[in-house]
């Protein structure tokens, strides 16, 4: 459901984390609010199983080896 | 970006066309058989999981009464250092009698806190799925927030019913 | 809670009938689900072998219900029509397309889709409806839109419906995955999705 009572928010970036939010906006083909948003809802899902006792998990394709992706 | 409520606007025509190519194909796609399973009874939560939600229960159910870790360690005569293990550290394992302390001071049945702080045997898996739904559920911050009480006494009422 | 009024084909007389897609699935829904798809399906698979159930038979609607709802990146549908359920879906808004031309860009995944059990050939001839498939596809279409996206869509397809993902929507497959119990993963381009919605 896309909900449609927004409130509006100032966010204080260094250069060097704009430079990264802008360049992710590009690659994504994304507004910068719109990589934020899918930042906070990819950070939530993952937050949820992490709470869980799960691990955020990679995962190398051509050798199927495993490495953990640590988290705040 | 612009975002207003998702409606669906095509026309009459579109759906004929649409659904003429449809047709009676099969439509389903998701998680194939075997890996859900129906009833929690086939889940994967381990006793590490429901640590976690008993852990965060004990500290809701403190801050629920405005409690500190010292007031709950008094009312159940126990020692605050092993009740701040259990709301910590999902790894550790308490005593048995820490629990059904624990429990006389809640006003609970000792045996689903038992279930949950992995000292029994599990009974229900529905009682595990409840408890890591609420785990999920729950903030350690300082206050409960209306969401963590109807969270909280959600999960009393679940335990409470397994008696 | 948005409605829109679609349209399904009663399969008897080849008519559209109007249906509703809402998207946001409540208790109501889940409790339709419990009260009517489940014995329809338990009717179904009574007698038969695992391998001649439908894939989807064992899911628990609820139990999913109750992980999703509280995580802002997940977005639910339901289809009504004459006052039943005809159709339900999950999807999910922050993973990440794989397929070339637009690897890396974010997709509304299908995390899962159904028809209720009157709806399918396999278990009721004629069906009673036909669409769901069609309307639950414009809808992961439109939120993609909506949210940014332009369209863009990915699902791992179960093996019998493979011919309506690929040739009725036009998606493109990208292969059996093996980290999805090697089911065939498909997405839909920008292009793709603009050709259909037109």
């Amino acid at each position: 459901m896309i909900e449609n009572n927004k409130r509006t928010m100032t966010l204080n970036l260094t250069p060097r984390e704009m430079a990264v939010l802008e360049q992710l906006a590009s690659a994504k083909d994304l507004s910068k609010t719109g990589v934020m948003r899918l930042a906070l809802r990819l950070l939530q899902a993952v937050d949820s199983k992490t709470r869980l006792g799960q691990k955020l998990m990679f995962e190398d394709e051509k050798s199927k080896e495993k490495s953990e992706l640590v988290l705040l | 970006m612009k975002i207003k409520p998702m409606k669906l606007n095509h026309s009459k025509q579109w759906y004929e066309d649409r659904i003429a190519l449809e047709g009676d194909a099969e439509i389903g796609a998701g998680t194939p058989p075997g890996v859900r399973a129906k009833t929690p009874a086939k889940s994967k939560v381990t006793p590490v999981d429901t640590r976690i939600a008993f852990g965060t229960f004990v500290a809701l159910w403190r801050r629920n009464r405005g409690w500190d870790v010292a007031a709950l360690a008094e009312a159940a005569a126990l020692d605050p250092q092993g009740i701040l293990e259990i709301e910590r550290d999902p790894h550790y394992e308490p005593e048995p009698d820490v629990v059904r302390k624990l429990a006389g001071v809640f006003g609970l049945s000792p045996k689903p806190l038992l279930e949950l702080a992995g000292l029994i045997k599990p009974g229900t898996p529905q009682l595990r799925e409840a408890a890591v739904r609420f785990a999920a559920r729950s903030e350690s911050v300082a206050a409960l927030n209306d969401r963590e009480r109807e969270a909280f006494e959600a999960f009393v009422s679940a335990i409470s019913k397994k008696v | 809670m948005t409605e829109s009024r679609i349209y399904l084909q009663r399969a008897k007389t080849n008519k559209l009938v109007e249906a509703s897609l809402l998207d946001e699935v409540t208790d109501r829904h889940l409790a339709m689900w419990e009260g009517s798809w489940c014995p329809a399906m338990e009717a179904y698979c009574e007698g038969r072998t695992a391998g001649n159930q439908p894939e989807d038979h064992h899911w628990d609607w609820k139990w999913k219900a109750d992980e999703w709802r509280p995580l802002l990146g997940y977005h639910s549908f339901a289809i009504v029509c004459e006052k039943d359920l005809q159709g339900l879906m999950l999807v999910s808004d922050f993973k990440s397309a794989r397929l070339r031309v637009q690897f890396g860009k974010p997709v509304v995944y299908v995390e899962f889709v159904a028809t209720a059990p009157w709806n399918r050939p396999e278990l009721r001839k004629p069906p009673r409806f036909r669409g769901v498939g069609t309307v639950m596809v414009a809808a992961a279409v439109e939120l993609s839109w909506e949210l940014g996206y332009r369209g863009r869509i990915g699902l791992h397809s179960l093996e019998a419906a493979e011919r309506f993902y690929r040739d009725h929507c036009g998606m493109t497959k990208l292969g059996k995955d093996r980290g999805h119990q090697g089911l065939p993963y498909y997405e839909m381009t920008e292009k793709q999705a603009e050709r259909f919605r037109q």
